[in-house]
């Protein structure tokens, strides 16, 4: 049975091959069938190709700028980070900010030269921007510096040298300049001659954004502008006399303020029982304003004008900004930090032991008025220790302590120093050993654009979609994109309403041809069944011939396309008489379109055959032969 | 040879397939030994493009002799070929259940007899039984010969051995042996053979003359030893030489005592049917009627008288016949009906006769007449088919 059937197919072969001429004949038929879809397959993607080039090579196709404008957030670090995980397809996103320094280089040959005004981008590792310049990006923090041709030739610098950064800033009485020596990675080249412009990593921008804006660049040892932090207390004490008390109007209006008063004359901090003077105590009322939050969390302190808090009351009452008392040791000797302000003259001073301990208004921020038991005999400073390090505090004046107290110190300092070391202890602000101040921490870098790269410029809508769901306004290449997506789809179903008629027809045409073949090979097919070869075996048969004609004209399609595609693409030499008229049309032929001509060609060459072998197997053996000698 | 372990793997398979069909006869060799038997066929045909009926009748019992060549003669249109074609299982016998007997009984190797209802067989539609006949029991060697154009001359011989599953040296042997019998090396100028690249036994059959077409397609019908033998109009497209020599050669190898078989051969040569028929079959239209039947079943001698016609050709291109079968009584007597038997197969050599015998009538193209096809003799090379 195995045999017989081996002699079927050997027979299909056989009169494949030795019957050459009309196999050619279907071949040449089928293949005149495939090679327009094929052509049509490649002459679509090569014309989408095209026009997708330009996006693709230039990572402007693929770039997205996004800024907030008036609805979209501002971005810090942490928040690029989670945008490039959260939106669809992201390859990188860059935040967007530039410094106008001034550049300086000393070439090994010449003299110094300086560049006052050139203007740095931020790029970040993976920019394609500039990776497509074929430049050598910083690494992160890397001190490196990619410049574009103009400011480089200026500089007289090549990769590899070194230019300065200066940096200026106009935070206090008088500009302040800082400097950085940055590598030169690359050289760019520029559209414009005159582009003064360089490319920096974002992190070392930020940290000259952080220095113009005054704050401490710890890394680079650039100090802080000479301002200090905000002082901010936890509550306010209001002295009053019993004579001239708070009112219960002033009650009510410090209450419509959101104050909370607490009557502390009998519990008074322990500091200003042993500065007091104990007989007068009694004469005073003492009350705290706080609020609910701002004696718990440092974030809520309150800064408020203690003059404007005492205005607003109808009592004669001092009022005075107040933080907890600080406690450490010095030179092994326990002391107590009072933050006391009261204006310089004012009825509450008679009420202290020393009227002159308490420190004025017009006190130098860092300085400290001593109430030591023994004396305080010390230098002219007092080092008060600090989580690292210590802060010098100037000694303006001596004084004795309360024989109350069990050998501790007192150092009574302006309200706000107390107000910065407790700030410092929550970690809200920065001690610059510098300046000797206490400075405010920068915030994180805040953005307000962004450019961001998609993974593909076919990816570009949906990115922008996203973008535009958070608010941001946005610029891409989305309308170009759109553009080549629909001419792709217009393409794509032109070569599906061609490619499914000419397959049509072209199953017509195999099944008609076949059955053409096979009525003239009807003498054939009948002696085969006169001499007892079953039905199954001619359908077989004819059906392995179609199979076979169907690969042949595949292989012959693939060859005929190959060959077209690279005449089309061919460009005729410039000033070529004959040849000018060819236009370069561009055919991009895939695997898969090879693989779909095959397929196409097999199901042709197969529904082609289907009726003709149906038929051929069903033939009276005995007319078949008669009819055949008619054909 | 075709391999008798083949021949009986065969017949056993048809055992185990058809079995109640098939009675085993056991070494059943007497005087009446049918291979065919067919009584009562009334055959209906036709013409829709003429719009004509035409019925074919077989009344009595038709009985063909192991051994014997019978020749169908009469007059174009009288159902020769229809006749034929529903002996060779080429057709369904319009009413298969009116027929009183239709059966087969090839021999095995070993002796055995079996018995083919094909009535039954018919009734049952057994298209793949009736396809494995065909295949196994039966060969054509039609009026044009209906060669294989893709295949040589060589493997159109081995066709019907390859369908049978006979491959390798059995089947090449045996086609050599039908090469040389039937004269199919052509010789080169010197004498020697040539070389296989042009050999005649490698061409393609559109390289072959018109006689060597007929001789290819008779080795082809008889390559796989099979019981009945239908050959159609062996002298239309050959001369008288030719044809009588390859038909010699016929006769010899299918009538041999070690083949067993039967040759059934349509003709309008009366001088042919008298020279290798053992039975002649006449047929005749029906007066009135458009239907025709067999009408007289005649034993050789009482057709052409005491002898076969011995008419000798100096150049006969053949080999001498092999010995002739010993005589033997040959003639079945009807018990209930009326029965023609083929006649004893014991055959002289013959040779034709010098003179063009004349030919009852010219084929005409028909819808089962088979003696339309222009073929001449000794044609020129005949071109692939075009499409």
């Amino acid at each position: 049975m195995i045999t017989r059937w081996f002699y079927y197919v050997r027979l299909g072969v056989l009169d494949l091959v030795r019957l050459w001429s009309t196999t050619q004949h279907h071949v040449i038929i089928v293949a005149g069938i495939c090679l327009p879809i094929l052509l049509l397959l490649g002459l679509k993607r090569g014309h989408v190709a095209n026009l997708r080039k330009e996006l693709l090579t230039s990572p402007t196709g693929r770039q997205v700028m996004f800024w907030s404008a008036q609805k979209g957030e501002l971005m810090t670090p942490a928040r690029i980070a989670s945008l490039q995980t959260d939106l669809p397809a992201v390859q990188l996103i860059i935040p967007e900010t530039q410094r106008v320094v001034a550049l300086r280089s000393q070439p090994a040959r010449g003299e110094a030269r300086t560049v006052s005004s050139a203007t740095l981008y931020s790029t970040r590792q993976g920019d394609p921007l500039l990776q497509q310049l074929g430049a050598t990006l910083p690494q992160p923090d890397e001190k490196g510096v990619v410049l574009a041709h103009p400011l480089a030739t200026q500089l007289d610098v090549k990769p590899g040298d070194s230019v300065q950064v200066v940096l200026t800033r106009e935070k206090g009485e008088k500009p302040e300049s800082v400097t950085l020596d940055l590598k030169v990675l690359s050289v760019i080249p520029t559209d414009n001659a005159r582009a003064m412009i360089g490319y920096l990593d974002v992190n070392v921008l930020d940290r000259f954004e952080q220095y113009i804006r005054g704050y401490r660049v710890a890394d680079y040892g650039w100090p802080a502008a000479k301002t200090s932090a905000r002082d901010a207390y936890s509550s306010y004490l209001v002295f009053c006399e019993k004579s001239s008390d708070l009112t219960a109007d002033d009650r009510e209006q410090l209450k419509e303020r959101g104050l909370v008063i607490e009557d502390r004359t009998t519990q008074l901090p322990e500091a200003l029982t042993l500065l007091l003077k104990p007989d007068k105590r009694e004469n005073l009322r003492v009350y705290e304003l706080s609020t609910s939050a701002s004696k718990t969390d440092r974030r809520r302190a309150l800064i408020l004008s203690p003059s404007e808090l005492s205005q607003s009351t109808a009592a004669d009452d001092v009022v005075v900004p107040w933080n907890e008392v600080a406690s450490g040791e010095i030179e092994g000797k326990p002391w107590l930090m009072v933050g006391l302000s009261l204006p310089k003259r004012t009825w509450l001073r008679e009420y202290f032991r020393d009227p002159a301990l308490p420190c004025t208004y017009d006190d130098e921020p860092m300085s400290v008025r001593v109430a030591h038991p023994g004396g305080f005999n010390g230098a002219e400073t007092l080092k008060w220790p600090l989580r690292q390090g210590e802060v010098s505090l100037k000694v303006l004046s001596r004084s004795t302590v309360p024989a109350e107290d069990r050998g501790r110190a007192i150092a009574v300092v302006p309200a706000n120093v107390t107000a910065w070391l407790a700030a410092h202890r929550a970690g809200m602000v920065d001690f610059d050993p510098l300046t000797q101040l206490f400075v405010a921490i920068p915030d994180p870098p805040l953005y307000d654009k962004a450019r961001l790269y998609a993974q593909s410029i076919d990816d570009i809508p949906a990115v922008v979609e996203a973008l535009n769901n958070l608010k941001f306004a946005v610029m891409s290449e989305t309308a170009r994109i759109t553009e080549i997506h629909d001419q792709d789809r217009s393409l794509q179903l032109l070569v599906l309403v061609v490619g499914t008629g000419v397959f049509l027809f072209g199953v017509v045409t195999v099944f008609s041809v076949l059955l053409d073949s096979t009525d003239r090979k009807r003498g054939t097919i009948g002696i085969l069944r006169v001499m007892g070869m079953s039905r199954a075996g001619i359908f077989m048969t004819i059906f392995i011939r179609a199979a076979v004609i169907g690969i042949l004209a595949a292989g012959l399609s693939a060859g005929a396309g190959y060959l077209l595609s690279l005449a089309l693409a061919w460009p005729p030499p410039s000033g070529s008489f004959f040849a000018s008229w060819k236009p370069v049309v561009a055919v991009e032929l895939y695997v898969a379109d090879f693989l779909i001509i095959l397929g196409g060609a097999l199901v042709c060459c197969g529904l082609g055959a289907l009726l003709p072998a149906w038929k051929a197997s069903r033939l009276d053996p005995f007319d078949a032969i008669v009819e055949g000698r008619f054909r | 040879m075709l391999g008798t372990a083949r021949r009986d793997n065969l017949q056993s398979l048809a055992i185990l397939r058809h079995g109640p069909r098939i009675t085993n006869l056991m070494n059943h060799l007497s005087h009446d030994d049918p291979v065919l038997e067919i009584e009562g066929l009334e055959q209906h045909l036709y013409d829709p493009a003429r719009g004509e009926r035409f019925v074919v009748h077989v009344r009595q019992r038709l009985s063909i002799q192991r051994g014997s060549v019978v020749a169908l003669l009469g007059p174009s249109g009288c159902g020769k070929t229809t006749l034929l074609t529903i002996l060779g299982m080429l057709r369904h016998p319009s009413h298969p259940e009116k027929l009183a007997r239709f059966r087969m009984r090839p021999r095995r190797t070993g002796g055995d007899i079996f018995e083919y209802d094909l009535k039954e067989i018919l009734l049952q539609k057994q298209r793949r039984t009736i396809e494995q006949l065909r295949r196994e029991q039966i060969g054509f060697a039609l009026q044009s010969g209906e060669l294989l154009p893709a295949l040589t001359v060589r493997e159109n011989i081995a066709v019907p051995l390859r369908l049978n599953g006979i491959t390798g040296a059995a089947c090449w042997q045996r086609v050599q042996e039908l090469l040389d019998a039937f004269q199919l090396r052509r010789p080169t100028t010197n004498g020697e053979t040539a070389r296989s690249g042009s050999r005649l036994e490698y061409s393609r059959v559109n390289k072959l003359s018109g006689g060597e077409y007929q001789r290819v397609a008779l080795a082809r019908a008889i390559a796989h030893h099979p019981t009945l033998v239908f050959v159609d109009e062996p002298t239309a497209a050959l001369n008288r030489e030719l044809a009588w020599g390859a038909l010699e050669q016929l006769r010899a190898l299918q009538t041999s005592t070690e083949a067993h078989g039967a040759t059934i051969m349509i003709t309008h040569d009366e001088e042919l049917a008298c020279a290798f028929a053992d039975m002649i079959v006449r047929m005749a239209p029906v007066k009135g009627e458009s239907a025709g039947e067999v009408v007289a079943l005649e034993p050789n001698q009482a057709t052409c008288g005491n002898g076969r016609v011995t008419v000798s050709v100096a150049e006969s291109p053949l080999p001498p016949p092999p010995e002739p079968h010993p005589p033997e009584d040959s003639l079945t007597l009807p018990e209930e009906a009326p029965v023609f038997t083929a006649a004893d197969p014991a055959t002289p050599p013959v040779t034709p006769p010098t003179e063009e015998p004349k030919v009852a009538s010219e084929p005409e193209p028909g819808e089962n007449d088979l003696s339309t096809a222009p073929a001449q003799e000794n044609a020129e090379p005949r071109e692939e088919p075009s499409v």
